[in-house]
């Protein structure tokens, strides 16, 4: 039944995915941010190659008798429900990226917040590099929560304690408005932290 | 009180608040991730009590759609400030399409009801699961911080979201407290959430 393994596998990434995109996706309304309105849209691209991978494995499972057919329209529907996820997902990132003025409450609620959300790829030279998420606490010490990291072209969302960076990574994080410059640095590796 | 009179209440306190755009926005935020999560989690777990929360959490989404459209029109006059309008109105449908697809994925757990679990493997090896909790009636622990107790660090069990009453709550923080008959959504692990299951209940002395 390895292949009903797999297929079981792509819809928890199918999972992970989406519901990375729907945080994505508000977080760049809320923060006027077009640089992550851009990436729920890559990872729609992405969601769109699990779905043809799982149909795929699932069609082949069925084929070799190790799925019955129930349960195999069973996974398909779970993973067109995640697709389903994935363009609202996309519909509410387009407010931010289409060349309509936001709505003024949105505007001001840009301008008044004191948060912010940032995007930055992690220099080989930082000192957050090969150190986990819990071993930096970041949140204590800069106030900056890391929200996603892409590595090697694949997103990684809900990133725990125990989550290890790695040089080149690509950080998602959102904190104070202040707090942006120091993260900025120190995962530029233009500034050190403990 | 009479459960009658407690209804309306329940129902009194969910109808009569005047919220601002930026709130419905911010809670149709909260209320989506949760709803996505939770859905994933029923079908992943097996879970009818989680697939249940879904389904109260659509008929929230569901109000909060209509308070959107209607606060988001007061005051609309000019063809421009409708547009930037029709921005809100995206957000607000995109959300619920997002609630109605979750309500699709748990109605797939009572159509199907033969072939459960669907994820099997994946049940067997999901060590984070989502669970549900009720503080009990007269709790020693009502009215105590989660600040306080530090629940994540004790039993690394993380309360996703009350209810309470009709209400929700979302992502609770360091000074949200227990209260008596609070429904909580938890993830966790397996043992953590049975310690502190049997801690609310008097039986463990400690967390």
């Amino acid at each position: 039944m390895t292949d009903e393994r797999q297929a079981q596998d792509v819809v928890l990434e199918m999972k992970d995915t989406s519901e990375l995109m729907v945080d994505l996706a508000y977080s760049s309304v809320f923060y006027g941010s077009e640089g992550i309105a851009k990436e729920v849209h890559e990872l729609e691209e992405d969601m769109g190659e699990l779905l043809t991978e799982l149909q795929r494995r699932v069609l082949e499972a069925v084929r070799n008798d190790e799925l019955t057919n129930d349960h195999a329209m069973v996974l398909l529907r779970v993973a067109q429900s995640a697709e389903i996820i994935a363009n609202s997902a996309l519909e509410i990132a387009d407010v931010v990226l289409r060349d309509v003025e936001l709505h003024p409450v949105l505007k001001a609620a840009i301008r008044e917040s004191d948060s912010m959300i940032t995007k930055v790829n992690l220099a080989p030279a930082s000192t957050m590099v090969g150190r986990s998420l819990r071993d930096l606490e970041l949140e204590t010490e800069t106030g900056m929560r890391v929200l996603a990291v892409k590595r090697r072209g694949r997103w990684n969302s809900g990133v725990e304690g125990d989550f290890v960076l790695q040089a080149d990574d690509l950080l998602i994080a959102s904190g104070p408005l202040e707090a942006e410059e120091e993260f900025l640095a120190v995962a530029s590796g233009d500034q050190s932290i403990d | 009180m009479s459960l009658w009179k407690k209804r309306i209440k329940e129902f009194e306190e969910v109808e009569y608040e005047p919220l601002t755009v930026l709130e419905i926005l911010t809670e149709m935020k909260d209320l989506s991730e949760l709803m996505v999560d939770l859905s994933y989690s029923a079908l992943v777990l097996d879970s009818d009590p989680i697939a249940e929360q879904v389904e109260d959490l659509a008929a929230r989404m569901d109000w909060l759609k209509y308070q959107l459209r209607i606060t988001a029109s007061l005051g609309v006059r000019t063809a421009d400030e409708a547009e930037q309008v029709s921005g809100i109105l995206q957000i607000g449908d995109a959300s619920e399409h997002i609630a109605n697809v979750a309500q699709d994925m748990v109605e797939i757990l009572d159509a199907n009801v033969a072939m459960r679990p669907f994820l099997g493997k994946v049940l067997d090896e999901a060590d984070d699961r989502v669970a549900t909790l009720r503080v009990p009636a007269g709790c020693h622990a009502s009215g105590q911080t989660f600040g306080d107790l530090q629940i994540s660090s004790e039993v690394g069990v993380r309360i996703l979201a009350i209810k309470r009453g009709k209400k929700w709550i979302y992502r609770p923080g360091a000074d949200n407290a227990f209260q008596d008959d609070d429904l909580l959504l938890i993830r966790g692990q397996r043992e953590g959430a049975d310690h502190l299951k049997r801690w609310l209940a008097g039986e463990e002395a400690e967390l």
